[in-house]
């Protein structure tokens, strides 16, 4: 049969470059990364090796796990502080605002800053909270303080700032998508039935987002982890994150071996995380294939 | 004149699916209008499709004008297809859409223009020509459509149910064009519908498919008057097909008991014993009410029953008529100068029904079709 | 009478059926209130340090204190004469659209494959593909860096523009996907039926339609690529692309320069956007 030989052919031909590219650039790093985690580095050299060394250093060197565990914390917190700021902004856009052409721009406004320079925008807040910064001089200008407060820059409270200000517009996009799909009707009927404002939004709009907050607190969690801008920028000593470490490692520490053990176990929980979410997640994001 | 199209065995079965197309054999001759007819997921489309070449048979051959294309793609095929919603290119202009094949042929552009403007006259669309699809009503489209599909002067013009997206009054109107314009062009016709009246009225052959099958081919009259199944008589108008047994045989005709009641019919050539189980085929119009106290005409079967309701239909009545036995029977009546709904029996009363046997179709009892 | 209850129920425009609503739910106006002095405050949040940034790039003072001083441009004019800075902003153009050719070259056909063809670990191609924009940069700009290390090559422009166009294909395959599933592919079959052969049918009818699609993303991947940080850290060479630069340069201490070509990025990144987000909410052409 010549035409389905056509096909065929015109197949292998678009999927041959892509499938190619993949398999070199993405399949083989992370290969090789997997294999470099199991070398050993006895200074200056790496050597290759097959031990698990890196691993053990990882888990029982509390410079490392305790790293680990307040990337995890915060990456929670920051995911949490999003939602509270998205999830009302969104539920006003979707609910409150009747023309749709309004909501389309104040949604696009919302998305926007989202594309603009993430280092700019998190430089910002390292002039607003600074002691020579936009706060600081402004409670002083107004007398409510006597001298610039230094707790606002340099801690984990300001990487918090920071990546919650970042990531709202992640929040907004997916639970703004699964709040408009809800059928007004359900609502409708729910307020004709007696229920109360509350209860609806409790009983029905709520559960009905959750695929949307879902996605978007994932994606959160998941970013943050591998965030060391803003640890970089404001968090001071005592906010040094996984990624600032990996960093390190593939810096001036030079044990290539350990920070590939490092990135493999990020890999490993995002991948963890993106899947177990995956599970509950129905609505909000983009379906391939 | 010979067989512009010829299918052989046609077979095709989708991932998964039942078999769509299961040995399909047809000949089509050159100038005709054929119509594939059946409910959807009979293969009607499929078959079409085959013949455009979009789709592939997994086994059988396609032979258009005595060339077999089973292996040509569409683009090589001398065939063009109106689709079922049109398929207008939404980024050229009506204009360009028509000329589109013109253009892909490598014709040069005054001779395009030309052309083009001949085909928008011929459809009666020549004030749109600069306008986008999207500013089209569905019956604009459609003629878009057809401009399209015949300015290339296919030797086969393949619509695929041209008029579902139309409107009643707009579609009773097309089917009259669309019949012109094949009388007017010359050029073969294949239609796929559901609809039995477009079928019954635009075509020369009519071919009723189901489940992959062809199950009757024939001219409009041959399938509404001799429907080779209780199937095909009840998708081509409407009949009442009552389930009965063999109780005498003479010679042209036999006796059926229905209902308790004996109707004589013509045998069709079927052989049957006394005793076997029957369905009898008697289309609605076909039955005649024997007015109180007169008598049927000489050799017309009759029967009794109780009338249950009427349904007016404008310019008939639909009486639903429940014979002994508990069988019920619609009957057709014309309302016309001389009879009036006023003048027919009331539900609840008693009715004598006739029917000429020549009217009565029987067939064996076997499955639906 | 009846009639007229019923409209008034129903009728969302009908004032008298709000009356019902708010006697039937009292505190309704209270939250509401809330709702939108929440909302208000989260577009104020989003908005307040790009607000802060473009002040202070107008504000005649070394330091980001209030109260503001005076009018001036020569931030401005510092950061258009910085040598290093404009060495940078072209290095970064030629990586972004490198990056673009390339992640279209990639992503457009892989659309193309996810949309029409059944293949061979389909499902597999699929989550690669994809696993970009999912998982922090960091880690597929060290996966590469192992890579290229592994292989011996050199860091420079060229290992960047490759990181960036992996990284950024995906966007291309997203979006150039939605695209194709809304296609409606009678048309193609339409043009084959008219005599155009495959490469036809793609040019004259395809093509243009999935157009705007196609030049939104690039200029979305260009954006994207221009910012870059995670994976360009861990590829770059010698050469420093304006995200590099503005992060060396933040780490030696806070210039007002920073101010004024901050502005002039987020202006322009904004521009780029909301042409691109224009391109690709356009439906047909």
């Amino acid at each position: 049969m010549r035409q389905s030989q056509r096909r065929r052919l015109a197949m292998f031909g678009v999927v041959s470059g892509p499938l190619l590219w993949m398999i070199a650039f993405l399949f083989i790093p992370y290969a090789v990364m997997f294999a470099y985690s199991f070398y050993s580095r006895q200074f200056p050299a790496i050597i290759p090796d097959f031990q698990a060394g890196n691993y053990l250093t990882l888990v029982t060197d509390p410079q490392y796990y305790q790293v680990l565990l307040r990337t995890l914390k915060i990456a929670v917190l920051v995911s949490l502080a999003a939602l509270v700021i998205a999830y009302p902004l969104t539920y006003y856009l979707v609910f409150k605002i009747k023309s749709v052409r309004l909501r389309s721009v104040l949604y696009i406004a919302v998305i926007v800053p989202l594309w603009v320079s993430y280092l700019l925008r998190a430089y910002t807040w390292k002039t607003i909270l600074g002691s020579e910064g936009v706060l600081n001089s402004f409670l002083i200008w107004t007398g409510i303080i006597d001298e610039p407060a230094s707790i606002f820059l340099y801690s984990q409270f300001a990487m918090v700032i920071v990546l919650t200000y970042i990531y709202i517009p992640f929040l907004v996009m997916p639970v703004y998508t699964a709040l408009e799909k809800i059928p007004r009707n359900l609502i409708e009927a729910s307020k004709d039935l007696g229920v109360g404002h509350w209860q609806t939004f409790l009983k029905i709009t709520l559960p009905l987002s959750v695929p949307g907050i879902l996605a978007g607190m994932t994606f959160t969690f998941c970013l943050t982890m591998g965030d060391f801008v803003a640890p970089f920028l404001v968090g001071g000593p005592d906010g040094l994150m996984i990624a600032n470490v990996v960093q390190v490692q593939f810096g001036t520490a030079f044990n290539w071996p350990l920070g590939s053990a490092l990135s493999i176990v990020m890999l490993v929980i995002v991948l963890a995380i993106i899947t177990a979410s995956d599970r509950f997640e129905r609505a909000g994001r983009l379906d391939l294939g | 004149m010979g067989n512009i199209i010829e299918l052989h065995g046609l077979r095709k079965t989708f991932k998964g699916k039942v078999r769509a197309v299961d040995d399909v054999s047809l000949n089509i001759r050159e100038g005709e209008f054929v119509t594939l007819l059946g409910p959807s997921g009979c293969g009607k489309t499929t078959t079409l499709r085959v013949i455009g070449g979009f789709e592939e048979p997994d086994s059988g051959r396609v032979v258009l004008d005595g060339q077999d294309v089973t292996d040509l793609p569409p683009y090589h095929r001398p065939v063009n297809l109106v689709f079922q919603d049109f398929a207008l290119f939404p980024h050229m202009s009506v204009a360009q859409n028509v000329g589109y094949g013109l253009r892909i042929a490598g014709l040069g552009k005054s001779e395009i223009a030309e052309r083009v403007s001949a085909s928008l006259r011929m459809v009666d669309l020549s004030e749109k020509a600069g306008n986008r699809p999207s500013e089209l009503s569905n019956g604009q489209k459609q003629r878009v459509a057809l401009a399209r599909a015949l300015i290339r002067r296919p030797k086969v013009l393949l619509l695929d149910e041209p008029l579902s997206a139309l409107d009643l009054k707009l579609r009773e109107a097309m089917q009259v064009e669309l019949k012109h314009l094949h009388e007017k062009l010359g050029i073969t016709f294949v239609m796929v519908t559901h609809d039995q009246t477009e079928a019954l009225v635009m075509s020369d052959r009519i071919v009723v498919m189901s489940n992959g099958k062809i199950i009757q081919d024939g001219t409009p009259a041959d399938l509404y008057d001799r429907p080779a199944t209780p199937y095909v008589a009840n998708f081509i108008g409407s009949s009442n097909l009552l389930a009965g047994e063999v109780r005498e045989v003479q010679g042209g005709t036999l006796v059926g008991q229905v209902g308790g009641q004996r109707i004589r019919a013509a045998r069709n050539g079927l052989a049957l014993e006394v005793g076997a189980a029957i369905t009898v085929c008697i289309r609605p119009e076909k039955i005649q009410l024997v007015a109180p106290g007169a008598s049927a005409p000489t050799g017309f079967s009759t029967v009794s029953g109780v009338v249950d309701e009427h349904f007016f239909h404008g310019n008939a009545v639909r009486m639903a008529v429940t014979l002994s036995g508990g069988v019920t029977c619609l009957v057709d009546l014309r309302l016309d100068s001389a009879l009036r709904q006023s003048s027919l029996p009331e539900a609840g009363s008693s009715v004598t029904l006739a029917v000429d046997p020549a009217n009565v179709i029987v067939f064996a009892a076997r499955g639906s079709a | 009478m009846t009639e007229s209850a019923t409209t008034l129920r129903t009728d969302p425009g009908n004032g008298l059926a709000d009356v019902r609503r708010w006697r039937r739910f009292g505190p309704v106006k209270l939250s509401d209130h809330a709702l939108m002095l929440a909302a208000g405050g989260g577009l104020l949040f989003l908005y307040t340090p790009i607000l802060v940034l473009i002040i202070f790039s107008f504000n005649d003072n070394r330091v980001t204190t209030l109260p503001l001083r005076g009018f001036t441009l020569v931030w401005y004019e510092r950061a258009l004469t910085n040598g290093d800075m404009l060495a940078a902003i072209l290095n970064s153009f030629y990586v972004g659209i490198s990056a673009v050719v390339l992640c279209l070259l990639i992503g457009v056909p892989s659309a193309f494959a996810l949309d029409r063809f059944d293949f061979p670990g389909k499902a597999l191609f699929r989550r690669f593909a994809l696993l970009p924009i999912t998982l922090p940069g960091l880690i597929t700009g060290i996966a590469m860096l192992n890579m290229f290390r592994a292989m011996g090559m050199d860091l420079s422009l060229m290992t960047v523009i490759l990181g960036h166009g992996t990284a950024l294909t995906a966007v291309v395959i997203t979006q150039v996907f939605a695209r194709l599933q809304r296609f409606n592919r009678n048309v193609e079959e339409a043009s084959s039926d008219l005599g155009a052969k495959p490469w036809q049918t793609f040019f004259f009818v395809t093509l243009p339609n999935i157009r705007s699609a196609i030049i939104g993303t690039s200029l979305l991947s260009f954006t994207l690529s221009f910012d870059e940080i995670p994976v360009t850290f861990f590829l770059i060479g010698r050469e420093n692309t304006l995200p590099m630069y503005i992060y060396s340069t933040i780490r030696r201490g806070i210039t007002p320069e920073i101010n004024a070509i901050g502005t002039l990025i987020v202006v322009g990144s904004l521009v780029l956007i909301l042409l691109s987000v224009y391109l690709l909410m356009k439906e047909d052409e």
